[in-house]
């Protein structure tokens, strides 16, 4: 209960972190957002997106516009407000910080890669 | 040749099987209860179902097809995501799970699958959880006190029939998925064929038939005269008693 506990906390700060990354790219739509991700094999549905861009945006970090679609109904494109740009530069701050301390806290471990599916 | 329905999400038309209807609509549901607490709920679930639609039309396109089946609901629907699986945050889902959101409701209907006059006991049993004999027990008994019949009639008259798998799904109180959707739909092809096997087998002369439901007929009402004989012998025993 508390591996997961942390799991879960590791995982949602670096998804969001990786989020908005992904949208600083440039403009973007969220399924594509979601194949990103699945392919830097950070697994989540794409219903687990939805609620996130939209807190994203009504924080202020995110800004969209519509665009007409050849296939269905018209797609939000997403890209990063200049807040939303801030928050990326002190995040990659953090992030730099947070690597290298997990980098030298795991100094001479020798880590086996399990296949852990999850 | 199945039954469509047309439905419009945010703006597009689609033409959608009954079944897969149902299904989609069970998904809908749950994902708008899942965003009933979430801050803009409207914003999130109008995402999610400009999503499927933009998904559907892809589908159809690609298929040259034009009515949406089970099979593309079960494709979107599994793309999108189970609604149990939307939070990364397991503490959120307690606590939504804990206001028991998710349960699906128990309908009533009559089971005429499981009947001896119009499926009205079955039905209540299947309601309450409860094997149809003690219901049809109690329908007996209260044959007796003079009100059974009429009471069986009214209860006839309002209680729907199960007439689709839906119907006998919230019937028995079995939650409306896909899953359970294939279980059924295979129980229900096992029962045809079972009754094809036998209704072949059962294929004697008429006259046959009409000497068996006259005997049945008659062992009814035997049945029926004994139960009456005993009955007027504990009213008769009652009534020693009060004296």
């Amino acid at each position: 209960m508390i591996v997961e506990n942390t799991q879960t906390q590791m995982r949602k700060g670096i998804l969001e972190y990786c989020i908005l990354s992904i949208i600083s790219r440039g403009e973007i739509y969220a399924s594509d957002i979601i194949s990103e991700l699945t392919k830097a094999r950070l697994i989540v549905v794409e219903g687990t997106i939805y609620p996130l861009l939209t807190r994203l945006k009504n924080n202020g970090l995110l800004i969209y516009n519509w665009q007409e679609s050849t296939s269905g109904p018209p797609r939000k494109y997403y890209i990063l407000s200049p807040a939303g740009l801030e928050v990326l530069k002190r995040l990659d701050t953090t992030w730099s910080e947070l690597s290298y301390a997990v980098e030298v806290s795991l100094e001479n471990r020798i880590i086996e890669p399990t296949t852990e599916k999850s | 040749m199945n039954k469509t329905i047309i439905i419009n999400i945010n703006g597009t038309v689609f033409h959608i099987e009954e079944d897969a209807y149902e299904v989609l609509r069970t998904y809908m549901t749950g994902v708008k209860r899942h965003f009933t607490y979430t801050t803009d709920s409207e914003e999130i679930v109008t995402d999610i179902e400009n999503r499927l639609a933009e998904m559907f039309s892809e589908r159809l396109k690609l298929d040259h097809k034009q009515v949406i089946i089970i099979d593309d609901v079960e494709f979107v629907t599994e793309k999108m995501g189970a609604v149990d699986d939307f939070d990364i945050d397991e503490e959120d889902q307690t606590i939504r799970l804990s206001t028991g959101a998710y349960k699906t409701e128990k309908k009533l209907f009559r089971d005429t699958e499981d009947s001896l006059v119009g499926g009205v006991c079955s039905g209540i049993g299947h309601y309450f959880g409860v094997e149809p004999k003690w219901i049809r027990l109690i329908a007996i008994i209260t044959l007796f006190m003079g009100i059974g019949i009429p009471l069986y009639i009214i209860l006839w008259l309002i209680i729907p029939k199960a007439k689709s798998r839906v119907d006998k799904m919230a019937m028995k109180g079995e939650p409306i998925n896909i899953q359970n959707f294939k279980k059924n739909f295979d129980e229900e092809i096992e029962g045809l064929k079972s009754g094809l096997r036998t209704a072949s087998k059962e294929a004697k002369p008429a006259i046959n038939r009409l000497a068996r439901f006259i005997g049945k007929a008659g062992m009814l009402f035997i049945k029926f005269i004994g139960a009456i004989i005993i009955s007027t012998w504990f009213n008769y025993i009652f009534r020693l008693l009060e004296r």
